[in-house]
């Protein structure tokens, strides 16, 4: 049973992730973009590499500068997510990954990331700015991706009904992933190169 | 914050009293809801995360506490329209993502927004990390509200008098020979040199300069200031009489046609002049149009080049042709950055360079520059009177700002800010000086 969902499952999911993710992508590139015509006063790339880098420099922002907690928890977030995403294809494919020393330290992150993403969804809750701008989806988003951590910390302790959860969320995941507020990062390098684009050819950016 | 978010149709929206319960073509509004849908914007759509870090960066939110002032909410007023229907689940299930068909109510709440409710600052933009561009959505939905007429009436009017007079304010050729020529008089008696001149029409000069209408209508002192400078620069400049009004208010409106033709004018005019650099008045969001935007709309790189009067002052001071004496302005001094010349436009540094030339005690607000909060009479704000007190509201942040600098001055590089702050000055009791940046150089001038 664990073999199939660690598995076939998986490649099943992940195949329909794709199919999903091609489809958006064929839909933004079919959109026209805008050039832009006027005399450049700053650099375009300058703008494109710190507009891809500002997410490393929590100081670049005034937003981040004075919210560095909620960089941080973005950042334990993100970290955690990844290396959970990493552990569902070395899982399956490496032996003997989860007795590996180092997988320990992959543990403290998604716990890490786990946490983080508990305080965002308190955050989300109980304030009334962030609740008007949350749908549904933005709370059962947040929901599901949290569980999917708290799934990921006993999957890698390597508990077996840890890991079957963890492997059947994560195939759940991948096809509700591209449909949901979560695929907001396909459009993160799109957004970062539009961003850095504009505001560096005008010197805004630097 | 009265008549905020209604869902009635606002007051003075034009068009937008026929159109509520009736009139309103949803048809052609989805028409061209889908021309606006540039890869940009389907990106933008989608990129917000629903995080809520720009919230507290918009002065509207700052000001009210209200929740439906932040930035993420009034884009959602315009996704909402796209996740209906380009978003799978917003097709299948609308409610879980906050996906609206487009009804009038959605429409009318959407103009009450761009037009009311957001200045296009992009203070927000500039801190969201996906970089989710508040002002491009906002123009872009503006641009549908004014083809269905829904644009408020004080600012379709400043685009109309534009289009049918070539300047904003509808000042006839005659009146405006009249003004340079008196201000000519005033210029030569000032200096004290019978030759100095406000030339016009001058064919081959090395610059074309523009006016706001504001200049000659309510403000001649600002031109005298900018001719004293460039006189004292030994500047081979001109006005024009066929075409010189520095401000294209379809930048606000969103009508891409009337800004095609508006920044068209200028740019004939400077071709026909044969010169090489036309400079822009102080005014924030004419610098914009006409630099960043126009030749966009225009579909061509210009063939001259084009600066702010901020960035020409800035090389007379460093290149040595003016020289300035900054005890002549002894009081404490603070600059407004606009945002359409900083944020949008890259000019922060200049300004500073100037300042702490021209004047004894140059105090920065906290924050400025490219993070400066708007004055809230961006956007086309001042021109749409139904929203003046949601407009003064706002700017209690920017009053607020001033009154913490001490200064007993305030500079800035744009007429509708200019404007905004002479209105918070009064409202909010702050009892400081309000000028352009053009005047506290000429007054430093040494001639
Ligand atoms: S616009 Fe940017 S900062 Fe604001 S909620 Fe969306 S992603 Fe977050
Ligand atoms: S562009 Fe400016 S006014 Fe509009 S939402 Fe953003 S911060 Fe507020």
């Amino acid at each position: 049973m664990l073999s199939i969902v660690e598995n076939e499952v998986q490649i099943v999911a992940l195949t329909l992730f794709a199919l999903l993710y091609a489809l958006k992508l064929r839909w933004l590139l079919s959109r026209p973009t805008v050039r832009d015509f006027a005399h450049a006063r700053g650099n375009e790339l300058a703008g494109v590499t710190a507009a891809f880098s500002i997410m490393f420099r929590p100081w670049a922002m005034l937003s981040t500068r004075q919210h560095w907690p909620r960089w941080l928890e973005f950042g334990l977030m993100h970290v955690g997510i990844g290396t959970a995403i990493t552990y569902s294809f070395l899982i399956p494919y490496v032996d003997g990954i989860l007795k590996w020393p180092g997988t320990r330290l992959a543990v403290v992150a998604v716990a890490l990331g786990f946490g983080a993403g508990v305080v965002r969804l308190a955050r989300r809750v109980s304030r009334a700015d962030v609740r008007a701008i949350s749908s549904p989806d933005d709370y059962f988003s947040l929901a599901v991706v949290d569980l999917f951590l708290l799934l990921g910390i006993f999957a890698l302790l390597d508990l077996y009904w840890g890991r079957l959860l963890f492997f059947s969320l994560t195939a759940l995941l991948l096809v509700y992933v591209p449909t949901s507020k979560i695929s907001h990062y396909l459009y993160w390098p799109f957004a970062r190169v539009f961003y850095g684009a504009y505001f560096g050819r005008r010197a805004v950016v630097q | 914050m009265s008549s905020r978010l209604s869902v009635a149709a606002p007051s003075g929206v034009s068009g937008a009293e026929g159109a509520a319960g009736t009139g309103l073509d949803l048809a052609r509004a989805r028409e061209l809801f889908e021309k606006k849908i540039t890869r940009q914007l389907v990106t933008y759509f989608h990129a917000c995360a629903h995080c809520g870090l720009c919230n507290d960066t918009c002065h509207y939110y700052l000001a009210t506490g209200d929740p439906r002032m932040v930035p993420a909410y009034k884009a959602d007023r315009f996704r909402r329209v796209y996740k209906r229907y380009h978003d799978w689940l917003g097709r299948l299930v609308p409610r879980w993502v906050g996906a609206e068909e487009l009804s009038e109510a959605v429409i009318l709440e959407l103009a009450d927004n761009v037009f009311g409710a957001c200045t296009m600052c992009r203070r927000c933009t500039v801190n969201c990390p996906m970089g989710v561009d508040m002002g491009l959505l906002a123009r872009a939905a503006r641009g549908m509200l004014d083809a269905l007429g829904l644009t408020p009436r004080g600012l379709k009017a400043t685009v109309d008098v534009h289009l049918q007079t070539r300047n904003n304010m509808g000042i006839s050729g005659e009146d405006f020979v009249d003004t340079i020529e008196w201000l000519e008089e005033q210029l030569q008696d000032e200096v004290g040199d019978s030759r100095a001149r406000i030339p016009l029409n001058k064919k081959g000069a090395r610059m074309l300069y523009t006016l706001n209408p504001r200049e000659p209508k309510y403000f001649p002192l600002t031109i005298l200031a900018a001719a004293k400078i460039m006189y004292a620069a030994g500047e081979d400049w001109t006005l024009s009489t066929n075409y010189w009004d520095v401000t294209n208010y379809a930048l606000f409106s969103g009508n891409d046609e009337a800004a095609r033709t508006i920044a068209g004018w200028l740019r004939d005019e400077a071709v026909n002049l044969g010169v090489q650099e036309v400079v822009m008045a102080e005014c924030g969001h004419g610098y914009r149009a006409f630099r960043w935007e126009g030749p966009n709309w225009l579909k061509a790189s210009y063939p001259f080049r084009v600066r702010g009067f901020v960035e020409l002052m800035a090389e007379y001071v460093r290149d040595g042709r003016i020289r300035l004496d900054p005890a002549r302005n002894d009081k404490p001094i603070t600059y407004h950055d606009p945002c359409n010349q900083a944020r949008s436009g890259g000019i922060v540094q200049e300004p500073r360079y100037i300042l702490h030339r021209a004047a004894a005690d140059f105090r920065e607000m906290n924050p400025h520059g490219v993070q400066n909060f708007c004055c809230g009479g961006g956007g086309g704000m001042l021109s749409m009177t139904e929203f003046a007190e949601r407009r003064i509201r706002a700017g209690k942040v920017k009053a607020d700002q001033i009154r913490a600098t001490g200064a007993e001055v305030v500079a800035t590089s744009c007429h509708n800010c200019l404007d905004q702050l002479m209105e918070l000055n009064k409202h909010y009791k702050l009892g400081v000086k309000i000028c352009n940046l053009c005047e506290v150089v000429a007054e430093a001038l040494v001639l």
